[in-house]
């Protein structure tokens, strides 16, 4: 036929004359062959591109080819090795919608299947290695002098297929081979070969052997299933007593092998490869029966451990979170602390350290951990004072936090931190109890510190200022232009005497050194000036006079007049007058405390 | 990987064990132990970039006793046939094997051993006898499993045979 339609593009090939003429005839000749069929065919072979001829027959050339020889197989997996790897790469979202819908299920049943596994392997487990007949049998592989674990496979044992050999039976040579989990196959091309030659000795050798052939040999523990075909020989590797369900499996995959590589088996060259593929068909005969087949029944004695352990875990993972949410707790409110820096941080059965970089403001550690909320851990920090600048920092700071005010000054010396200045009785304590100075400093000392006024804790102090307030009240009116005193003012002298007296008691108590009583005497605006300085000095002595007449003798006596003080407003009786000042140097806040 | 049996076959006490265990262990032994039955071992040869896995059926020395069981050569994909140099009955013994393993197997790769050249000084059989067989298509290679020359050669001249020449064992040579 495709000689009769010639090449498709064959007509308009030729220039010379005789050439077309002959070409011109043979299209007639096809014509007349094949009628309306030849325009169709040509038109069918000539409209179609050698694409789509190469599509129309791709499919059936693979199957073909790949029954040939199985070459499309190699030949296209590092293509598709390929393509799928770079699909993974470029594209993971199409992959991971592909193999989402078997994913989940897939896990799910690995999972199941896991735990399932695991409880029937805990329960035989317990089984051979805590109840009764386990000790005895302990007993036995001891006084046998055989592993346990083979005494327990023995016993419990009916019987394994532990390998099975798939054995070319022209050549003896070993196909393919199979063995059960945990077993170690010893060099099974070998086996092969001596088995067939052993099958070959005994069908030479026994009447009737060259038809029958060997069914099994027992070797020790072993039973060798042999199932003869007629190009193959499938050898089970038995451990115990198979029973007839071994030899119908052996027959059943022996028969499958024959219909499925056949035609290998019969063209055997020594190319193992295709029947690689018999793994699926060997592994249906690793058979196994045990003697306590799980008794089908609930794993009760496992699954009470198993619960055991589960609650177990239950308790030990909850306190474990428990103690954890704990720690995170004392760790967050640490790090949160003012002035704290968390720096370092380890945990060990239930003791908790920590390291932080703090300032001297912050609170002690010791305080801090009273206020964690410890539960089971045992807490230590390790604490690092971070140094602060006396000048630009700590003193401001000082003063701000503490409200001693503008009339304070501050110095260091080694260890010390140097007070001075006035300062209260309660800035003195706020100021000896500060966290602040207690971590920056060893020692406080406020021996430069002045107490202004009243508020001492102190009763005798207190007493001293009180006086002292009081004769800074004390005031003595005068006649005009006279230094006479008003009428009813001689009766302010006795008080004043007795307040006097006992301010110099108290000095001596308290002690209070080189005090000094300062009497000044006022003028009013009328008169002249030195007028009115005269008889302001005359007034001021008038009343030093009158307490040294009454034994009033401290260590400093002044007293002077100052004339009419300028600016003044208040009315002019009250402006001819004399006022005492009780001064006293400074006093000693750490002596006094002491007293 | 391709696998492929071969069978050494010769008279008793020829060598043919001992040139398996030099190829297949590169040992030797002084002491003679006759070969009952079959002895098998492998060995993987790299031929022509190609990994063969060579089973090697070393089959115990025939003699008036011992007759060749022929199923021991069933599927054997080459054979080496073995001669002690020392013993001109053990070329006729191999002559024998030949035509019986020709009767048994076809046309398969053969090769002739000249076994225990080490034993120069004893040589027995001459050189004619060699031309002679070896215009019948015999290939003679000079071995001693004493001190392993040409045994590792031997093996792999006998798997080129097998995979270039394919059968070449004709009855006509018999």
């Amino acid at each position: 036929m495709s000689e009769l339609m010639g090449s498709q593009d064959e007509t308009p090939i030729s220039s010379s004359a005789q050439p077309n003429a002959s070409q011109d005839e043979l299209t007639r000749l096809r014509r007349l062959l094949l009628g309306t069929e030849y325009d169709r065919a040509l038109h069918a072979m000539t409209s179609r591109s050698d694409t789509e001829r190469v599509a129309a027959s791709l499919t059936e050339a693979i199957i073909q080819r790949h029954i040939r020889d199985r070459s499309v197989g190699e030949a296209l997996g590092p293509i598709i090795d390929e393509a799928l790897s770079h699909s993974i790469r470029t594209r993971p979202q199409r992959i991971i919608r592909a193999i989402y819908p078997i994913i989940g299920p897939a896990i799910r049943k690995s999972v199941t299947r896991a735990l399932a596994d695991m409880v029937l392997a805990l329960n035989q487990i317990l089984e051979s290695s805590l109840s009764l007949r386990a000790w005895s049998w302990r007993f036995s592989a001891w006084r046998a002098g055989i592993p346990y674990g083979e005494y327990v496979l023995l016993k419990t044992l009916d019987f394994r297929v532990e390998q099975v050999l798939l054995i070319h039976r022209k050549t003896g040579i070993l196909l393919h081979a199979e063995h059960a989990e945990g077993v170690q196959a010893e060099d099974p091309e070998l086996v092969s070969s001596m088995l067939a030659a052993i099958s070959d000795f005994v069908s030479d050798s026994f009447p009737g052997g060259a038809t029958d052939s060997i069914e099994n040999i027992r070797v020790g523990n072993f039973i060798l299933e042999i199932e003869t075909g007629p190009s193959a020989i499938l050898v089970a590797a038995v451990r115990g007593t198979p029973s007839e369900d071994v030899g119908e499996a052996l027959c059943l995959a022996l028969e499958r092998i024959h219909r499925v590589f056949g035609r290998d088996l019969t063209h055997f060259e020594g190319d193992r490869t295709p029947f690689a593929t018999t793994a699926d068909i060997l592994q249906s005969c690793l058979l196994e029966r045990r003697k306590y087949p799980g008794r089908g029944g609930v794993p009760w004695l496992a699954m009470v451990i198993l619960l055991c352990l589960l609650v177990l875990g239950g308790i030990l993972g909850y306190r474990k979170i428990q103690a954890e949410t704990q720690y995170a707790k004392i760790k967050k409110q640490i790090s949160q602390t003012s002035g704290y820096l968390l720096t370092g941080e380890h945990k060990r059965r239930g003791q908790a350290d920590f390291e932080v970089l703090r300032s001297p403001t912050s609170i002690f550690p010791g305080q801090l951990i009273e206020s964690l909320p410890k539960g089971r851990w045992q807490i230590q920090i390790r604490d690092h004072v971070a140094p602060l600048d006396l000048g630009s920092y700590l003193a401001p700071l000082l003063a701000e936090t503490l409200d001693l005010g503008k009339n304070v000054h501050f110095s260091v010396e080694g260890e010390v931190l140097v007070v001075k200045g006035i300062l209260t009785a309660g800035q003195l304590e706020r100021l000896a109890d500060s966290n602040l100075v207690k971590s920056a400093y060893q020692k406080i000392d406020t021996t430069g510190v002045t107490l202004p006024d009243g508020s001492f804790p102190d009763p005798l102090i207190n007493r001293w200022h009180q006086l002292q307030a009081e004769i800074a009240t004390t005031r003595f009116q005068f006649l005009p232009n006279t230094a006479e005193l008003v009428p009813g003012m001689q009766q302010k002298i006795p008080q004043l005497l007795e307040r006097l007296k006992e301010i110099e008691g108290l000095a001596k108590t308290i002690p209070v050194e080189r005090w000094q009583l300062f009497i000044i005497g006022y003028a009013d605006s009328t008169g002249t000036e030195t007028a009115n300085q005269l008889v302001s000095e005359e007034r001021a002595q008038l009343i030093r006079k009158l307490l040294e007449a009454n034994g009033i003798a401290p260590p400093t006596l002044l007293a002077w007049g100052t004339g009419h003080k300028s600016g003044n407003k208040l009315p002019d009786d009250q402006q001819r007058t004399v006022t005492l000042q009780l001064l006293h140097a400074p006093i000693q806040y750490g002596e006094k405390k002491g007293q | 990987m391709i696998a492929k049996k071969i069978c050494l076959l010769g008279s008793f006490a020829v060598g043919k064990t001992s040139l398996t265990r030099r190829f297949v262990e590169s040992i030797f032994f002084e002491k003679y132990h006759t070969t009952i039955g079959v002895k098998i071992d492998k060995k993987v040869v790299r031929c022509e970039d190609r990994e063969i896995e060579l089973l090697i059926w070393d089959i115990e020395g025939r003699d008036e006793f011992a007759p060749l069981r022929e199923s021991y050569l069933r599927g054997a994909a080459a054979i080496l046939l073995v001669v002690d140099l020392t013993r001109p009955d053990s070329l006729e013994v191999a002559r024998e094997l030949r035509v019986h393993v020709d009767k048994v197997l076809g046309n398969v790769p053969f090769l002739a051993l000249l076994n225990k050249s080490d034993l120069d000084q004893d040589r027995r059989i001459t050189p004619e006898d060699i031309q002679a067989l070896q215009k019948e298509g015999w290939e003679f290679i000079e071995t001693s499993a004493k001190t392993g020359q040409n045994v590792d050669g031997a093996f792999l001249r006998l798997t080129e045979k097998l995979l270039v020449n394919g059968p070449q064992l004709s009855k006509t040579g018999a």
